[in-house]
């Protein structure tokens, strides 16, 4: 037998004894892994059962509680109309502020709730 | 859905074919059948037992989710495992470059030895070959693992390894070498003058 024969063989006898006492894992090993089976089943099986429920953020939260995006939208066409009006608001609107505000008809005790806020249509009124 | 038993005979192929079914007990049939050959793979690569779980887990995962898309016949399930194994371990050995080299003991001692100090010598074996394949660069000792202790076949190696037959013949020539030297330097210390 050779020296290389020889070592061999020696080396062999490792090997034997690694084949034969391989490691083992823990129990908990094999737990592990067919939790993730089941996950990755179920999953497939059933997409909607493990979906993981949205996040949302503080802003998102406020919005759905004053109505979701139809609300959202009707106040900022709302907001949109107003800074309309206030940049330049009707002529009507105008006079009757104007006069309420300089002229002789303004006093405390009138009423916001008394102005005619029909006052623009006063030609078709009159006109029948 | 199959029982237990009859799945215990089927072939991986045909178990994981099961599991894309929507059949848990095939899972548990192949986690029982592979996951500690995986664990010990991947074990003997790194040296290290928590990691080596980790790694195994992690390579059982993607069975898991490649299951569907399986293509029969276009690979052994071992051997992709093998592959991914080796992927992952490489990866992490990589990352912790700088630790130092584990010599954890990965085998408890047979059950049925003839003696107490044919017990000891084999453990005193075992954990000497674990030690020096950590001396090994890494693609040599991939490649003796997977020749001398998994017994696979070159062709198989070659695949798994992404390199040619040759180039695994030379890698586990070159590795054999360097863990005879190894074990040899030791084998006073280790008391092995009976294998002469």
């Amino acid at each position: 037998m050779t020296d290389k024969d020889q070592l061999d063989d020696e080396l062999e006898n490792f090997f034997v004894v690694a084949r034969n006492t391989p490691p083992k894992p823990s129990s908990a090993l094999s737990v592990r892994m067919l939790e993730d089976a089941e996950i990755v089943r179920t999953a497939r099986v059933n997409p909607s059962a493990l979906r993981r429920p949205e996040r949302r953020n503080v802003l998102s939260e406020i919005l759905w509680l004053i109505g979701g995006p139809p609300a959202v939208l009707a106040l900022s066409a709302a907001a949109l109309v107003g800074i309309w009006i206030g940049i330049s608001p009707p002529n009507y609107m105008a006079d009757q502020v104007q006069s309420y505000v300089q002229g002789s008809g303004y006093n405390e005790t009138d009423s916001f709730w008394a102005v005619d806020s029909l006052g623009g249509f006063t030609v078709l009124t009159a006109g029948g | 859905m199959m029982p237990l038993d009859s799945l215990t005979n089927a072939s991986d192929e045909a178990l994981l074919v099961l599991f894309a079914n929507g059949d848990p007990k095939a899972a548990v049939v192949l986690t029982h059948r592979l996951g500690p050959r995986v664990f010990a793979y991947g074990f003997r690569l790194l040296g290290d037992r928590t990691e080596a779980e980790d790694v195994a887990q992690e390579a059982m995962l993607r069975l898991w989710k490649t299951a569907p898309d399986w293509r029969p016949g276009e690979a052994k399930i071992t051997t992709w495992l093998f592959r991914v194994v080796s992927n992952l371990c490489i990866d992490r050995k990589r990352r912790y470059r700088n630790r130092p080299v584990s010599l954890e003991v990965g085998a408890d001692p047979p059950d049925g030895a003839d003696s107490v100090d044919e017990t000891l010598q084999q453990k005193a074996r075992s954990e000497a070959l674990q030690a020096a394949l950590l001396y090994l660069p890494d693609r040599q000792r991939q490649a003796v693992i997977l020749r001398n202790i998994e017994d696979l076949a070159n062709p198989e190696i070659a695949s798994i390894m992404g390199i040619s037959v040759e180039a695994v013949e030379s890698l586990t020539a070159r590795g054999k070498r360097a863990l005879s030297k190894i074990l040899n330097d030791q084998r006073d210390a280790l008391g092995f003058e009976n294998d002469r």
